[in-house]
């Protein structure tokens, strides 16, 4: 079966086919909640902001531009409603550091949740702003030339980023016993 | 040593971002140089650990919750938001309304302010309609941050004290507002476009003339800029 594309969905949502935009929802749900918890942490966190994502898409689809990928115009309003998110917390609470864990080891030590854990915690202690290519790229699965749409931001801005980014993770890792020197 | 081209190669092969040039200059320098063979064991390495990021099943009922809270609408063509845009008096009498709505219902007394909600969607957000009628601003305070510009102003009309966001974000920012112990939140920049919010904000009760109104802009999860306007001319 031929999977209908995105930009068709949009058109049929627009025309008022409820059923195309659950087909939207089922195909996103996924990574924009995965991109919020990576960037907030909490999982009620990325929830609250996943559903206000969609509710903005399902708001302003007919100011999608079908010249964009639709998965970069969605992808920029989950990384926006994440940093919001992550603005509104630091006002209100502390910065959140992770505590330490109890058995820091190499990685073939500790089963995958832990690591999954581990990994996140070092990601925490990024800016958002490299957290967010960290995301963009690893998770999301996106090139340089999508995560310039998505961040709007020139492609080479955009690898600069990344490489400090991946530059600055690596020492958090060495640091935490995560990674072999 | 590695120059920093090299170090671009490196991660763009492991981004498979690399064409079949590229891939050829790399692998000279892989063999030329062995910090640059380092180098892409240590990313390896990185790599593998980022992988070990489990992807985590969304939560039951977000997919129902998303599509009941869309129930209510009549559809993306004809969002709320977009109806503020109709016509200039619509618009200006909107968000009048939505101005003294939101202070009766949020900073009315009694009300606790210090961490109120986010007003923004209730107080609304237009573009294009100047705070025509009011005439100039009591003050005026100019932003030209990298993260947002424009200008936030303060009027009186008819005795009612009157602060008019103008402002153009570039990215996520959260514009606080406090004056006479009562604060609102203001979203902005969270859209896909980077298109001019104008939002006006009317705190209720009589302007507290000798206090001024406290702007704070925040981004990032830090304040970027913090500043006052006068709430009365002879203040």
């Amino acid at each position: 079966m031929v999977e209908v594309g995105d930009a068709e969905l949009v058109r049929r949502c627009c025309d008022g086919d409820r059923a195309a935009f659950d087909i939207l929802l089922r195909r996103y749900e996924r990574p924009v909640y995965n991109a919020a918890l990576r960037m907030l942490r909490n999982p009620e966190d990325a929830r609250d902001i996943a559903q206000t994502v969609f509710l903005k898409v399902y708001e302003h689809l007919s100011e999608y531009d079908p010249k964009y990928r639709f998965y970069s115009w969605i992808y920029r309003i989950a990384v926006n409603e994440s940093l919001h998110g992550l603005s509104r917390r630091h006002r209100v609470e502390p910065i959140d550091e992770e505590e330490p864990d109890e058995h820091p080891g190499p990685d073939d030590e500790v089963g995958n949740e832990q690591t999954s854990r581990r990994v996140q915690s070092a990601l925490m202690r990024l800016k958002p702003e490299h957290r967010t290519v960290v995301v963009l790229k690893h998770l999301l699965g996106c090139s340089y030339e999508d995560m310039s749409e998505i961040l709007q931001l020139p492609e080479k801005t955009v690898k600069s980023r990344l490489f400090t980014a991946r530059q600055l993770l690596k020492e958090v890792l060495l640091d935490q016993g995560m990674l072999r020197p | 040593m590695i120059e920093d081209r090299h170090i671009e190669l490196i991660h763009a092969e492991l981004d498979g971002e690399l064409n079949s040039e590229q891939r050829a200059e790399l692998s000279r320098v892989l063999l030329a140089n062995p910090e640059a063979r380092s180098l892409r064991d240590e990313l390896n390495r990185l790599f593998g650990a980022l992988a070990q990021l489990e992807d985590a099943e969304p939560p039951r009922g977000l997919h129902a919750s998303v599509l009941d809270a869309i129930g209510a609408h009549k559809g993306p063509a004809r969002s709320v938001r977009r109806s503020w845009y109709t016509g200039p008096a619509f618009r200006y009498a909107a968000v009048f309304l939505g101005g003294l709505l939101a202070s009766a219902i949020l900073l009315g007394p009694g009300a606790r302010q210090a961490a109120g909600p986010d007003i923004s969607e209730l107080v609304g957000t237009i573009g294009g309609q100047h705070a025509a009628g009011r005439g100039s601003p009591i003050d005026r305070v100019e932003l030209d941050l990298a993260q947002v510009s424009g200008a936030v102003n303060s009027y009186q009309l008819d005795g009612q004290l009157v602060v008019e966001l103008d402002l153009t974000a570039n990215e996520p920012i959260e514009v606080v507002a406090t004056h006479g112990g009562q604060t609102v939140h203001f979203s902005l920049g969270s859209q896909p476009d980077t298109s001019p919010e104008r939002v006006i904000w009317l705190p209720t009760g009589k302007p507290q003339t000798e206090a001024a109104v406290q702007i704070e802009v925040y981004g990032g999860g830090r304040l970027l800029h913090r500043d006052s306007l006068r709430a009365s001319r002879g203040g």
